[in-house]
């Protein structure tokens, strides 16, 4: 990239210090011959001339006082050297350049070696170096593209000697001072202006002109500024006593001084380009974050209720089938306490009716008798038939969906007790008449007889499948003979891997009442209804146990005619 | 020809009221066992053509002692009646296979129908 905006040039503009470093490069005592000695001794006020103007290198306050890094290595060395430095001042650059070729000041602090500079001056080595650079207003690549532009240099400043020589052709606008070429720049009077990287940052800062840009690699040629102190050029011995002075500071000396300008370097943040940037990106990220929250928020909380919901509907079920559990086995145990007598109060009317005399009244009171008994029996079949699934309402569903649904009911108790559900449910499995409500009892029963058997921990396998029996082994499982050989079924299979069925209990498994569960846990209803409800759907049931393990049960139904092919 | 039936139940009173009511008929002989644990020594004894037995009892229930003596070849030609006091007569036409795939009766049974059943249980081949 050739050009950058001056704000992000401003942002890196603090690696400045980086490139001013010390003469010598290392440290060394202040070691001056004793004709050095006697000369300091002869010239105690020394005359220097600062550039009123030449932020951040030096310039003089309003006040009059002399300010910049060169003005901190020139106390610093005042001191070092014990000799006092009488500043000028009230004058432009152009005039100072004038006094000093008439030797009329003795030092010019923080000056670029030309050789226009040198018939006057004796310069010592550079002791600050800055690169230097293009400024414009609308991001010019290269100066060597300028060929024919206006270009604004300070007048008498080494950029302006430089630019005459290197580049004949660019039209030179010298001016005064760093701002005024740098407003000329910024309204478009110049093209560009060339100066130092440090300067046009401080002043660009100072100034607020934000519309101009730094060409960061455009200028090898006009390289680096290098600031050396000039001396007048009939008093060698000062430039040697100087370059000793530079060459003895110390590194933290160095370091000090560099720290009180490094401040000029580090821009305003909130005027990083960057920045703004960084924010933005920052303030949407959070923006998308929050968005995210809110939304995740949202859907948690359908979810929540959906679940809820689900979950109320799904103990309703389970609350109504215990009901209906707990209303069977109320009935049965009625039945069988009730039923008895009645069959005694039945018989024995029976054979009183014959052994009695056969007048009118005895006859009417053995009948009435006979009526209470059939009335009160009707209560009893009453009660259980009502815990009982008689009939169907049958419709054409999807066996799948009922197991799914069914599924889904005890999902909470499989993830309570930590048991996988696993479904294998053909895909073309078709359409049969069932009763949607019906099978969903069976398979939640199946289901939880299931997880009942393994407890905690364990797989509940289920699958369905369009099947042809084959062979015997396919007809053992129809435990009912209702189907032939090479007839095809819809086949569904409940696997768990529970403790599987105990031999003794597998004859009467599905006979009404029968249960191997503790008092308390199951009524014996559960088979038996289940049975009920597989063989009023023209299905049969069989349970046996796996080779691997657990128990299976065996649901087979009748496909429809005409898809039995 | 008088046949013998052999009433199995655990309630006393409804065995004497079978009893009572087979017997006025004079076409059975009747003998009742209310302990079904002694339902198959009897049955050896007496030699019945048909048993009447309850499902429900305790100890031993109905099915129970009806398989066991199934296996007594000597016994085999015995006919099942089998009474229970937990099921409706919807629950023995749908369930009726259950148990052995024999007759069932649901209590309170009336005399007649109960002498009916016995006699086409025994009149089966």
């Amino acid at each position: 990239m050739g050009t950058m905006p001056l704000l992000k040039l401003l942002y890196t503009a603090c690696l400045l210090p980086l490139l001013l470093y010390c003469v010598s490069g290392m440290a060394g005592e202040l070691a001056l011959t004793a004709d050095e000695r006697q000369w300091l001794d002869d010239h105690p006020v020394i005359r220097i001339a600062p550039d009123p103007d030449f932020s951040p290198f030096e310039w003089i306050s309003k006040d009059g006082v002399y300010h910049g890094m060169a003005a901190d290595y020139v106390w610093l060395i005042g001191k070092k050297l014990g000799v006092r430095f009488e500043v000028i001042h009230g004058y432009k650059w152009s005039q100072i350049i004038a006094m000093a070729q008439q030797h009329e000041v003795d030092l010019l602090p923080a000056v670029g070696e030309t050789e226009e500079r040198m018939k006057y001056l004796l310069f010592t080595k550079p002791y600050i170096s800055v690169p230097g650079v293009l400024v414009s207003s609308d991001n010019q690549e290269s100066i060597e593209k300028l060929g024919g532009h206006k270009i604004a240099v300070v007048r008498d400043y080494m950029w302006d000697d430089l630019v005459s020589k290197l580049y004949p052709d660019i039209l030179i606008e010298r001016v005064d001072d760093l701002k005024f070429g740098l407003e000329l720049t910024a309204l478009g009077a110049v093209d560009a202006m060339v100066t130092d990287l440090a300067s046009a940052t401080n002043m660009i800062q100072q100034t607020n002109i934000n519309n101009l840009h730094i060409v960061s690699d455009a200028t090898p040629k006009l390289g680096y500024m290098e600031l050396s102190m000039g001396v007048r050029s009939d008093w060698p011995q000062l430039r040697s006593i100087l370059d000793k002075a530079l060459a003895s500071l110390d590194t933290a000396e160095i370091i000090a001084i560099r720290s009180n300008w490094i401040k000029f370097n580090e821009p305003a943040f909130w005027r990083d380009s960057n920045f703004w940037y960084s924010l933005l990106i920052a303030l949407s990220v959070v923006l998308l974050l929050f968005s995210g929250f809110i939304i995740w928020n949202r859907m948690l909380k359908k979810e929540v209720a959906l679940r809820t919901r689900e979950l109320q509907t799904a103990q309703k079920q389970l609350m109504q089938a215990e009901k209906m559990e707990t209303i069977g086995r109320l009935a049965a145990g009625v039945a069988h306490e009730v039923k008895n007598p009645l069959a005694i109060i039945q018989m024995g009317v029976d054979y009183l009716s014959h052994e009695m005399s056969q007048d009118k009244d005895s006859l009417e009171v053995i009948k009435d008798i006979d009526d209470a008994v059939r009335r009160a029996d009707n209560v009893i079949l009453g009660l259980l038939d009502f815990s009982r699934d008689k009939k169907l309402e049958l419709k054409q569903g999807s066996l799948n969906d009922v197991i799914s649904s069914s599924l889904h009911l005890v999902d909470h108790e499989l993830r309570q007790r930590n048991i996988k559900a696993e479904t294998l449910l053909a895909e073309n499995l078709p359409a049969m008449a069932l009763d949607a409500n019906k099978l969903q009892q069976v398979f939640i029963n199946l289901f939880m007889n299931a997880v009942h058997a393994m407890d905690h921990n364990g797989e509940l396998r289920i699958s369905s499948e369009v099947k042809r029996l084959e062979e015997q082994s396919d007809l053992a499982r129809d435990s009912d003979g209702l189907f032939t050989i090479n007839e095809q079924v819809i086949r569904v299979e409940v696997a768990d891997t529970g403790p599987g069925i105990r031999e003794q209990d597998k004859a009467k498994i599905f006979e009404l009442f029968y249960t191997t569960k503790v008092v308390g846990e199951g009524t014996g209803l559960g088979l038996s209804v289940t049975r009920n409800i597989i063989n009023l759907h023209h299905g049969t049931i069989d349970i046996a146990n796996r080779p691997q393990g657990g128990a299976s049960v065996v649901l087979m139904f009748k496909l429809n005619e005409g898809e039995n092919q | 020809m008088t046949k013998r039936i052999l009433v199995v139940d655990d309630e006393p009173a409804i065995t004497r009221m079978v009893k009572l009511n087979l017997e006025r008929t004079q076409n059975y002989e009747v003998l009742t066992e209310n302990r079904s644990t002694n339902a198959i020594a009897a049955a050896r004894q007496f030699q019945p053509d048909l048993i009447l037995l309850d499902v429900m009892m305790p100890e031993m229930d109905g099915d129970e002692i009806a398989s066991q003596l199934r296996q007594d070849e000597q016994l085999s030609k015995i006919k099942f009646v089998f009474m229970t006091a937990i099921v409706s007569k919807d629950d023995i036409e749908t369930m009726g296979s259950n148990i052995g795939g024999n007759e069932f009766l649901a209590k309170p049974v009336k005399t007649e129908e109960l002498i009916a059943t016995i006699e086409r249980v025994l009149a089966e081949s």
